[in-house]
């Protein structure tokens, strides 16, 4: 991405080597020297940062969404911006870049989560002590919060129950964006009055926070979506969706207008794709511990879930959407969610299209078809019956109840793709979703996969795909199933951050991560269940995760509970599964 | 730094221009020659946004070195395709009617690969389009509308030419 403008400054951003580290000198004499520089920025030019830097914590979120814009004293994953530098060219601004002296301590980092809740694990935040726990811990710890719903007696359920599944499940982190770059321009209007050119819609509040940042009023900054006919309808809709919480995606707009700001000039700062896979705001990664029970009919009696999901660098993981969307599908007598929201030294995670149900949906359709395989019942019988009934009251304790699933599960029952037949080494799996999207619309989708897998490389193929959708008319809406169910087969079997051992991204780049292609996916049918009162795609990204893994079972009889489903990992599965088969022979 | 003089056309018209030898034909044609009918999303040719004919052959402008033009190369980038001469109109038209999902950022890369993919097989299979398509990431169409809009310009070029 380029400057339309040519006498626009260039700006880059100079970024963290390291996972975890101290900050002890910055030294910019030799950049500043250098003819062609016209700015440097750091944390401490920006005035409406100091209320930020006070709070070590960084918890509540601003101070967090402060420090993920530039780093103060303190890096807490790779990638994250220390300084930005203007510059009359880029040639200038590389050789800027290079000059600049970093002394810094490295510190222990911790990217896993069930290792960053360890008790001596490397603290990313001095101070951060664990909210939602009564009575407050006196130690600090990565734990950022814990949220819980529950409702009736869990255990005792559980107990009498006459079937139980249980299972752990790991997801990784995810890249929740697209293909563009992002970038940003700004524009003087006037004396300290700037317009802002960005690759995404800035929403309202997240305008007010730029301003604050920049000690700013926010009448003075003119934010406008660059590219205006540049991006298609659903990319429209996407971006509204990834703007509209919480605030992660403000990177660059602070560091590009502070630029502006001390060189009264314009500014054009864009971003790498490597930058943008190691530093933008990813759907987290999670570990889970689910436990279903039932009786003998398959009606459901109870569940315990547990999730400890990644929050990336800073507290603000969206752990209440996962907590709210757990079990809102279906009916449960009695139930226990208990959620983390861990720091890890990582990006900070965002909040939207469902990125809190992802894993927990994973969880839970999976050990709904293992309860399924142990009774002996139609995996679609199972769902409906326990699926939450329209008269259904919000569960105690739990903020959500989707009402609606029903319909999509009966739809699927009657749908072709069921009857045709499958083959050596094929299996079909059937998952369920619902969501709710930016707007406060919930959407609901039952989807069937066909899979047929190698049994001699673990390469899965999707042979069959249709997602029964919520109603929608028209081409564009079922272009957003079609985008939803892509991104989530690519989730489902490729897609996954992956570190070293020294916190640093190994696949930082669309060759190592790897997004889904045309020749991976086959034809999606798109099916609308007929409900018209719901709208929206948003829960079509979470069935496919299951849908796969339920058909890779179906295929051969392995059970794969941690994400993605690369070929080593089904091939591993299904060769235990062959060798216990011999076992027992 | 040695500068190297290069002639070449692009989209019909010579241009001369002096280049670094480390600079490849995107940087050349987005950043020197002011170009917005080209985008860059990887710099390593994972994306297939920076598409152009060269000589008649799609390449990705991120992996030329501009240093290798000369002057008898012919460079075709999206924007000769948008005014509508020959059977460049009919997969313009396909994409805005069959593929409105995708963005401006992979059209221009995904109209030029259509082209070299139906000059070459007039009427593809949808598993060769799906190959083809499989050099370019989308993130707006879940790829299917790709394959309806490329079946769809192949209709319209064949409709044309009969």
């Amino acid at each position: 991405m380029t400057s339309t403008d040519a006498q626009a400054l260039v700006a880059g951003v100079l970024r963290s080597p390291f996972a975890h580290a101290r900050i002890r000198q910055i030294d910019t004499r030799k950049a500043e020297a250098i003819d062609g520089v016209r700015a440097i920025v750091s944390a401490s030019d920006f005035p409406g940062g100091e209320s930020f830097q006070q709070s070590e914590s960084g918890h509540n979120g601003m101070a967090g969404l402060f420090r993920n814009v530039i780093a103060h004293k303190k890096v807490l994953y790779e990638g994250q911006p220390i300084l930005a530098i203007a510059a009359e060219d880029e040639k200038t601004l590389q050789a800027a870049l290079s000059a600049v002296d970093i002394e810094y301590a490295v510190l222990p980092h911790v990217i896993d989560v069930q290792k960053s809740m360890e008790p001596d694990a490397p603290l990313l935040h001095e101070e951060l002590v664990t909210q939602g726990i009564k009575p407050v811990p006196s130690q600090p710890s990565n734990i950022a919060a814990r949220v819980e719903a529950s409702s009736g007696d869990v255990a005792e359920a559980l107990a009498n129950a006459d079937v139980v599944v249980a299972d752990e499940f790991t997801t990784e982190a995810l890249y929740p964006g697209g293909i563009a770059l992002p970038y940003c321009q700004v524009d003087l209007l006037g004396q300290d009055r700037f317009n802002v050119c960005t690759h995404r819609d800035v929403p309202d509040d997240q305008g007010s926070l730029i301003a604050a940042m920049l000690g700013m009023s926010k009448e003075d900054i003119l934010f406008a979506t660059g590219d205006g006919n540049s991006v298609s309808q659903s990319e429209k809709r996407t971006r509204r969706q990834n703007c509209s919480t919480a605030g992660q995606s403000v990177c660059l707009e602070p560091l590009a207008l502070m630029l502006a700001r001390k060189t009264q000039q314009s500014v054009f700062l864009s971003m790498s794709r490597e930058d943008v896979l190691m530093a933008t705001a990813a759907v987290p990664g999670s570990y889970i511990s689910m436990r279903l029970g039932a009786d003998r009919t398959g009606r459901l009696a109870a569940a315990e879930v547990v999730i400890c999901m990644q929050a990336g660098a800073f507290p603000g993981g969206p752990v209440q959407q996962a907590v709210d969307a757990a079990l809102a599908s279906y009916q449960f007598p009695a139930f226990r969610v208990i959620a983390y929201d861990v720091v890890v030294n990582r990006p900070m995670v965002t909040h939207s299209q469902a990125s809190g149900a992802i894993g927990v949906n994973f969880a839970l359709e999976s050990l709904l078809d293992e309860l399924a395989r142990k009774l002996s019942l139609c995996p679609l019988a199972l769902r409906k019956m326990n699926a939450k009934q329209s008269n259904t009251l919000h569960d105690p304790g739990c903020r959500l109840a989707f009402q609606g699933i029903g319909a999509s599960i009966e739809a699927a029952e009657s749908h072709p793709h069921l009857l045709t037949k499958l083959e050596e080494n094929q299996g079909r799996g059937v998952s369920s979703g619902a969501a709710l999207d930016a707007q406060g619309n919930v959407s609901y989708c039952t989807h069937i996969c066909d899979v047929e897998v190698d049994n001699e490389t673990g390469q899965v193929e999707i042979l069959r795909y249709t997602a029964i959708d919520t109603d929608i008319d028209g081409q564009a809406e079922d272009c957003d199933v079609q985008v939803a169910v892509t991104v989530g087969i690519g989730r489902a079997l490729n897609e996954a951050y992956c570190f070293d051992e020294n916190g640093k991204l190994k696949n930082a780049s669309f060759r190592d991560y790897r997004l889904p292609l045309a020749c991976d996916v086959p034809e999606i049918t798109v099916v609308h269940s007929g409900d018209s009162q719901r709208c929206g795609s948003t829960s079509s990204m979470l069935p496919p995760l299951a849908a796969v893994a339920n058909a890779i079972a179906d295929a051969t009889s392995a059970r794969i509970t941690s994400l993605p489903m690369s070929p080593p990992v089904v091939l591993a599965e299904t060769q235990r599964q062959k060798w216990k088969r011999r076992l027992r022979r | 730094m040695t500068l190297l003089k290069r002639q070449f056309i692009v989209n019909g018209c010579t241009n001369e221009v002096e280049v670094s030898s480390h600079e490849t034909v995107l940087y050349l044609l987005q950043q020197r020659l002011q170009r917005d009918d080209i985008n860059g999303g990887c710099s390593r040719g994972d994306c297939g946004a920076c598409t152009l004919l060269l000589n008649g052959e799609p390449v990705h402008a991120c992996l030329v070195l501009a240093a290798e033009l000369t002057c008898a190369d012919v460079i075709e980038t999206a924007g000769n395709m948008t005014l509508n001469t020959g059977n460049d109109r009919h997969i313009v038209s396909a994409y805005q009617n069959y593929a409105p999902g995708v963005c401006d950022f992979c059209r221009p890369g995904l109209l030029i690969s259509t082209k070299a993919l139906l000059s070459e097989m007039p009427t593809p299979t949808d598993e060769r389009i799906r190959e083809m398509i499989a050099g370019h990431l989308c993130r707006c169409t879940g790829y299917d509308q790709l394959v309806e809009a490329v079946n769809a310009a192949a209709r319209a070029i064949s409709e044309d030419a009969a």
